[in-house]
Order: C-alpha cells, then sequence, then structure tokens
C-alpha cells in the first residue's frame, strides 16, 4: 500500500552523516595543522579505502550497490584515521579499513545490523595485531605542514601507566620531571597523541553541532563523561597521585573523543532514553575502571565495544511504558 | 625527501579522486534503482524540503502542568510539533454542485436504515431520505433541494462500491421548518429529553467524533466531564482552530446544550496553545455562558487525538480497547458541538459540513453540502487531479484519492493537493527517532521487524494493536521506512487471527 506520510522530516540517512562529518571537519583541521601531510595522507587513504571496501561489499556481498551512497563509510574512515597515530604504516590502514567495513559491518548486514562499532573493531583489531605502531606516537609540529624531523613521542596516558614511583609525588616538580603537561598544554594541543586526541578542545564544536542539529541525545556523551569523571575523581580524592590526576584523565587520551562520536553510533547504542542512560555509564565506568587498574593506558575503544555487546540486552529491557498500561 | 613527498601528495590526490567517483557511482545506482533496502522497499512520495509551512521538531521537554492532579501525568514528550504559521485561513461557501451522492450506510454506524423515498421523487434540503425507527442515529437526510435520479451503488474515494442516493440539484432552499436566520439564539427552551431527542434525530452522527456521543446514547454511560476538541495541531491547519475564531458563540452554545442533555457540569473547549488570538475571543465569550471554559492545550502532534487530549488535560490514560466514555469522558470535535447548536436550536439536520483544501501549505475552509463530489471543490481551487496527487485526510495519514468524483462524506475534513517526488527506503539505521516520536511509546522499528518476521507473539508484546496510525513515526524516520504503512498492517494481521 503506497501512503502516507507525505511529508518527510528533512532528515535521511545520508544528512545525518553528513552532519557527522561537519562534525568532525574540525578535529581533521586539527589534525591536518598538528600533523601536516602525515595526517593528510592517514585521513584521505582511511576515507578512501572504507568507500571503496563499502562500495565493493554493497555491490558483491549484499547486492545492493545503493547501500553505499549513505556517507557512512566516509564516517568509519574519518574516525578510524582520527584514532591512528601520525605516520602510521598505510597498508595497515587498508587493513582496518577493510576490517572495519567489511568483516565488521557488511558481514552482518550492512548499516545497522552491525553490533559493534566499525571503527572501533577495527581499531581494536589493529591495536591487538600491531601494537608497536599504534602506540608510535609523533609530538605535533603545528603549521609546519611538511616537517620531516617529527619526534616521536609517549601518550599521557601511556606515561602515565608506566610510571616509575620513586622521587614522585603530586607537587608540581614531579609533573615536570615525569613529562606530564599541565592543562594549558592540555588544551594547546602540544601534547602527544593521536590524530584525534592532541586536545578535547577540538571535539567541543562537533559536540555542540550535534546537539543543535539534534544528531546525538545529550544522554550519552553526558553520563559517560559524568560517571567517568566522579569514578576518577573519588579514585582520586581518596588516594591522590600522579596516576589517577583527575585533569590529566579527563581532558587527555581519547574520552572526548568516544563519548562524542563512538559512544553515540546509532547502530550500536541502545535506543530508549533509559537504554542510553545505563550504556553510557557502562562505558564511563568501563574507561575508568581501564584506566585505573587495566593493563591499556585508554581504554575508551575497549570500554564502549564492551558496552556495544550490551546493546540487544539494553534494547530489550529498557523500553518506555506504553501509553495506557499500568505503570510498573 | 622530495621525491617521498611528491610520491605521497599523489597518492592522497587517487585516494580522493577514487573517493568521489565511487560516490558518484553509488549515488547514480541509488537513484536509478529504486526498491533498494529493508524492509521490502516502497517508495514515498515528499514534498520538496523548502516546503513553506512547518518546522518540525520533536519536543524533548515533559510538558508543564497547570492544575496538578495527583496522579502522576503521562509525559508528553517526544511528540512532533509543527510551527505551522497560523493565519487567518478564509471561509467560504462552497455553493451547490449539480449533483450529490449520499451514501445510505455510514461505515461507523452498525444499523442500516431504510429508505422513504424511490427514484423520481422531489426533496428538500434537510429532508429524511432514509430512516432506522429504533435507532435513529443512522438516519440519512438530504443535503440539498431537488430530485432523486437514482438510488444505486456508486464507488467512493478509494474504489469501494456503496450505496447511495443521487439527487439532482434543483433549488436552494431548506425545509420550511428550518430557522435559516443568522440570529443566534443564547436561550434553550427545551428540556433534556427533547435535546436528546433532537440530536438524534438530526444525522450528525455521520460527522467524523460524534461516535462518542452515538456510544453514549446507546450505552448509557454516565459522563462527567466533556471537552470540545478546538485543537487541529497538524502539519496543516484544519477546520477547528478556524471555526473557534469564526463561530465561537455556536460552538460554546452548542457545549452548554451538551451539558444539560448529559448533566455535565462543566465543559471544557480545548484550545491550541499557540492560538492566544483563539484563547482570549473564546474565554471573553466563555465568560458570559455558565459551566463553559477554556483550556489551552500543548499542541502537538497529534493532540487532536481524542485519548491524548484527556490525558494532556486530566492526566487520565485512556488504556488500550476501552473508550473515553467508560472514563466519564466525552470528546467531542467543535463541529460537532457547532453541528448540535444548529440541530437543536435551528432545527437545521446535518446538511453541511467543512472541508479544508490545501495547496502547498495555503489552506482554505469550504463549508460545504454533504456528499459534494471531491473534484467539485477542487474545481473551484482550479485544482486538476491530473498533475499532483489528491489527498483525503491529514498529511501525515491521509489515503490518497482514486475517484475524484466520489463524494465527501461527514467523516472527511481535509483535503490535500500534493505534487510527488520520490522518496527511497533504505535499511533502519536504528536511530531511534520513530522510538522517539510516537506519542503511545511504541516501537515503531521493533513492530515492523516482527512483522517481517510474522512473529504474532511478539507483536502482541509490543503492543501493535495500540497504535493510533497517526503517522508520527514515519514521518521522522530517517531512512524513511514506511512505518505507518507496516504499523497498519500489522494491527489487520492482529485482526485476522
Ligand atoms: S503510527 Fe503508531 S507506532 Fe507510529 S507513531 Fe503513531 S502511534 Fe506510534
Ligand atoms: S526512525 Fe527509522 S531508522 Fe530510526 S530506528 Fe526507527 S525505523 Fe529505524
Amino acid at each position: 500500500m503506497p501512503g502516507a506520510p507525505y511529508i518527510f522530516s528533512p532528515l535521511t540517512t545520508r544528512r545525518i552523516m553528513l552532519q557527522v562529518i561537519i562534525a568532525l571537519l574540525p578535529l581533521v583541521a586539527v589534525a591536518l595543522a598538528a600533523f601536516g601531510l602525515r595526517a593528510l595522507v592517514l585521513v584521505t587513504t582511511a576515507v578512501a579505502g572504507c568507500v571503496t571496501f563499502e562500495y565493493l561489499g554493497a555491490r558483491f556481498l549484499l547486492h545492493r550497490p545503493a547501500a553505499a551512497s549513505d556517507l557512512s563509510a566516509v564516517v568509519t574512515g574519518l574516525l578510524l584515521a582520527l584514532w591512528l597515530p601520525a605516520g602510521f604504516p598505510l597498508w595497515m590502514v587498508l587493513l582496518g579499513c577493510f576490517f572495519a567495513v567489511i568483516v565488521v559491518k557488511t558481514a552482518f548486514g550492512g548499516i545497522g545490523c552491525n553490533l559493534f562499532n566499525p571503527a572501533l573493531a577495527a581499531l581494536v583489531f589493529l591495536f591487538l595485531s600491531f601494537p608497536g605502531e599504534t602506540s608510535a606516537c609523533l609530538q605535533p609540529h603545528w603549521f609546519d605542514f611538511f616537517s620531516d624531523n617529527a619526534q616521536k613521542c609517549t601518550p599521557v596516558l601511556e606515561k602515565l601507566k608506566y610510571l616509575s614511583w620513586e622521587n614522585l609525588n603530586t607537587s608540581p616538580e614531579s609533573y615536570n620531571l615525569a613529562g606530564l603537561p599541565d592543562f594549558g598544554q592540555m588544551l594547546k594541543g602540544t601534547t602527544c597523541g593521536n590524530l584525534g586526541n592532541i586536545t578535547f578542545l577540538a571535539v567541543l564544536p562537533g559536540l555542540i553541532w550535534l546537539l543543535a542539529q539534534r544528531i546525538i541525545s545529550w544522554q550519552i556523551p553526558f553520563y559517560y563523561l559524568m560517571t567517568f569523571f566522579i569514578l576518577v575523581l573519588v579514585h582520586w580524592l581518596i588516594n591522590g597521585t600522579l596516576q589517577n590526576d583527575i585533569f590529566i584523565h579527563f581532558f587527555s587520551g581519547s574520552l572526548w573523543l568516544g563519548a562524542v562520536f563512538m559512544a553515540t553510533d546509532y547502530t550500536t547504542s541502545p535506543m530508549s532514553a533509559r537504554g542510553k542512560i545505563i550504556f553510557a555509564s557502562g562505558c564511563g565506568i568501563l574507561t575508568g575502571l581501564i584506566r585505573l587498574y587495566g593493563i591499556y593506558p585508554d581504554g575508551v575503544p575497549f570500554a564502549i565495544l564492551l558496552m556495544n555487546a550490551f546493546v540487544p540486552l539494553l534494547d530489550k529491557i529498557c523500553t518506555p511504558r506504553i501509553y495506557g498500561t499500568p505503570r510498573r | 625527501m622530495n621525491t617521498i613527498l611528491t610520491g605521497v601528495l599523489f597518492f592522497s590526490g587517487l585516494a580522493l579522486t577514487v573517493t568521489v567517483i565511487l560516490h558518484i557511482a553509488a549515488q547514480k545506482t541509488a537513484s536509478g534503482q529504486k526498491n533498494t533496502g529493508r524492509p521490502a522497499g516502497t517508495n514515498k512520495i515528499r514534498l520538496d524540503d523548502d516546503f513553506p509551512d512547518y518546522r518540525p521538531r520533536v519536543q524533548n521537554k515533559t510538558q508543564k502542568r497547570k492544575k496538578s492532579p495527583s496522579r502522576k501525568r503521562f509525559s508528553l514528550s517526544g511528540s512532533l510539533h509543527f510551527n505551522s504559521l497560523v493565519s487567518e485561513i478564509p471561509l467560504l461557501e462552497a455553493g451547490l454542485p449539480e449533483y450529490v451522492y449520499i451514501p445510505l450506510k455510514l461505515p461507523h454506524i452498525n444499523a442500516l436504515p431504510r429508505l422513504t423515498v424511490k427514484k423520481g421523487d422531489k426533496v428538500r434540503a434537510g429532508s429524511l431520505l432514509a430512516q432506522n425507527k429504533k435507532y435513529p442515529e443512522a438516519d440519512i437526510y438530504a443535503s440539498v433541494s431537488g430530485k432523486i435520479t437514482g438510488i444505486e451503488n456508486i464507488s467512493d474515494a478509494f474504489g469501494a462500491e456503496i450505496p447511495a442516493v443521487i439527487i439532482k440539484v434543483e433549488k436552494d432552499d431548506f425545509e420550511p421548518s428550518i430557522d435559516l436566520s443568522p440570529d443566534i439564539i443564547r436561550e434553550i427552551p427545551y428540556s433534556e429529553k427533547e435535546i436528546i431527542s433532537k440530536i438524534r434525530h438530526s444525522g450528525i452522527f455521520s460527522l467524523a467524533g460524534a461516535e462518542s456521543m452515538e456510544n453514549v446514547f446507546t450505552g448509557g454511560q454516565k459522563i462527567s466531564r466533556l471537552i470540545i476538541n478546538g485543537i487541529d495541531a497538524e502539519p496543516f491547519p484544519g477546520i477547528r482552530e478556524n471555526l473557534l475564531c469564526k463561530k465561537a458563540e455556536q460552538i460554546i452554545i452548542g457545549a452548554k446544550i451538551l451539558n444539560k442533555a448529559f448533566g455535565i457540569q462543566n465543559a471544557l473547549i480545548a484550545i491550541n496553545r499557540k492560538r492566544p488570538d483563539i484563547l482570549k475571543l473564546v474565554s471573553g465569550l466563555t465568560r458570559r455562558y455558565v459551566g463553559v471554559n477554556t483550556r489551552s492545550c500543548p499542541a502537538y502532534y497529534p493532540s487532536g487525538q481524542k485519548n491524548l487530549l484527556i490525558t494532556a488535560i486530566t492526566g487520565r490514560e485512556i488504556s488500550a480497547g476501552r473508550r473515553p466514555e467508560n472514563y466519564g469522558f466525552m470528546v467531542l470535535n467543535a463541529e460537532v458541538a457547532l453541528a448540535v447548536y444548529e440541530a437543536v436550536l435551528k432545527n437545521k439536520p446535518l446538511c453541511e459540513h467543512f472541508i479544508t483544501i490545501n495547496k502547498n501549505g495555503k489552506s482554505t475552509s469550504f463549508c460545504t453540502r454533504l456528499g459534494t463530489p471531491v473534484d467539485f471543490l477542487l474545481k473551484k481551487l482550479s485544482l486538476s487531479p491530473e498533475n499532483g496527487k489528491i489527498i483525503l485526510g491529514n498529511v501525515l495519514t491521509g489515503r490518497e484519492v482514486l475517484n475524484s468524483k466520489a463524494p465527501l462524506t461527514g467523516q472527511d475534513s481535509k483535503i490535500l493537493y500534493l505534487v510527488p517526488s520520490e522518496q527511497i527506503s533504505g535499511p533502519c539505521i536504528r536511530c531511534g527517532k520513530c522510538l522517539e516520536a510516537c506519542p503511545l511509546h511504541l516501537q515503531p522499528y521493533a513492530i515492523a521487524s516482527a512483522l517481517q518476521s510474522h512473529d504474532q507473539d511478539r507483536l502482541k508484546q509490543l503492543h501493535a494493536a495500540d497504535c493510533i496510525e497517526c503517522g508520527a513515526c514515519a514521518f521522522v524516520c530517517p531512512a524513511r521506512i514506511p512505518l505507518l504503512s507496516l504499523c497498519r498492517q500489522s494491527k489487520t494481521e492482529f485482526k485476522n487471527n
């Protein structure tokens, strides 16, 4: 029965993806400014790889080539690139694209059917297969596009994890001694990191844009960041050391990138508001626990992937009360 | 170093080109191929993006309440708000068509009336055509004066066969007992019994939304609260707000008559919160009438729906399968209150009803005789069905008119004229927007997938049968999944099992 409705909200799948791409642009711009040509190559390779695999997958696996036109592969490519360090080997990027698009997304039936966030799953795959390359970060060389003497460095969170305890307390000298950035440096983006996480400030325009356009709901970023903040804060207040410094944890690493762009992925997050709150709180707690007790310096990808696995369950149990049925 | 840089630049340029080409290719296939995604892709018609008249947004706030009932209120969050530019809509007389077709069987009334006229008879507007002595609600009245040229099956707007009386219009007059003066009668000189019998013998049960009254007449429930629904809250303005602007006093008197008939202390006229002008006008008038009050209500789509209006006003929810009358509420549309006024105080059975025609966001209301063919009104606005689609009903739920010669009945109040454009549906991206939009907090995406797997138990668990078919879910779906059709299908599937 062809039929109603005859008008639609202007938002289509494609338009949503376009809005996410717009929200990612500040991050890409920061990455280009900080890492120059290396960032450009990485981003274009990842995007081109994802789009190519998406097209091939849609064409030969799903047999509906139109499925590749919704721009979601561009988002996946951008996100994947933003989580990788500058100078990451390109063939590994392509491998990651293949894993993200074909293994994680298309094999499950295309957009909307995947259980795990494609970019994150690919990232973890790369991380487990090539731990050396994924953590070989470069010091940002701001506004020096063709710089060829970028220095290798260790990301802040990694420093925290493997800090040796001698002579270190929470005094400012210890921060210098341990090579930890202060708040100003974290804002300016002169700390060591991947393309997308040298400064959390770059995430903010995207966050505001996505909220203003009503693409994402506020619950996920808010509860994610809040539960993480409270958990680490409590831990810090009970036993404050360098290693659980609340400011470093809250403003460095991929926490903001994950909370705004990864945890809010439609397909791999719950649909109801209550489900979203539980999901996001779980992400926050898991991230905190992994950072404080686990062996991985930045727990965000693992935390979100773990919570992804809970989404079908959350969708089942967290349904709103239907009109006219008794109150629970 | 330079060679490396050149190589790298060349590579990234190549990669970019590949991206662009692939995207263009993918899009080409997308537009060339129509039925693509799951669920079994249906194409959709849509207006152009830059539609002048509405800006939808999904509200996220819980509605504020004025007087707090002790019960917790159902949150009206996540309903559609159409900020339509409500302007004064003209209300015109449609005039007399050449022929009118009056259906003999009303779809929602089970009783069948017996014909009192035959072919060749002359009738006057307001005289009986068919009568059911035991069940006068089913009576049929002539809406025009003229000669009966046939009593036969005609095809209705959607192609179904219905029996109808065909009257060739000859004169513009009414039964002599009908008071045609424009003066407003403010006194109600009749007793309860007389009022009820006048209402029952007036043919107003063919109007949409009059079923409540019919149920009370037959079921005899005690009504404690009367709500006159004056809210359109639809993407395109409708007739109720227009009538409240132009015939407010008659509607108030109609409410008073109903108060008296059913022994109700207080009637409320629900008014769109976004129309303070109407509120001012009507509440100024109600001050003169004891027992009729106004209440401004949140105007979201679909707050014109009876059950949701009751919830917005009183906080009570109507369980699925029960009627507002079971809870002591009666909701009647403003048109019905007006018809009650005319029937009781002017002796005028239902001959006319109101139709709003909307073309590209511009509306015109017509007062037309019952049984006027659709194309008579279309011609008035020089619209031709060839170029666009004619939709009978609301823009979110209406159905396409297949036979534009078919008559309009009391159930119809809106005609839309649209120029169609293609919509491609894709797979569900699990965005949860349909969930947010559903006024009943159903899960349309889950209903759709349960329907595809024919999972009756799951459909039951999801309360698919409660759906009020408002179309909000299908409106917001970014993947353009025909959720409304699927919800309707699942309801029929229920009925069949
Ligand atoms: S059509 Fe049914 S399922 Fe869809 S929003 Fe309306 S009530 Fe909910
Ligand atoms: S609105 Fe459409 S795409 Fe979004 S969850 Fe509902 S059915 Fe899926």
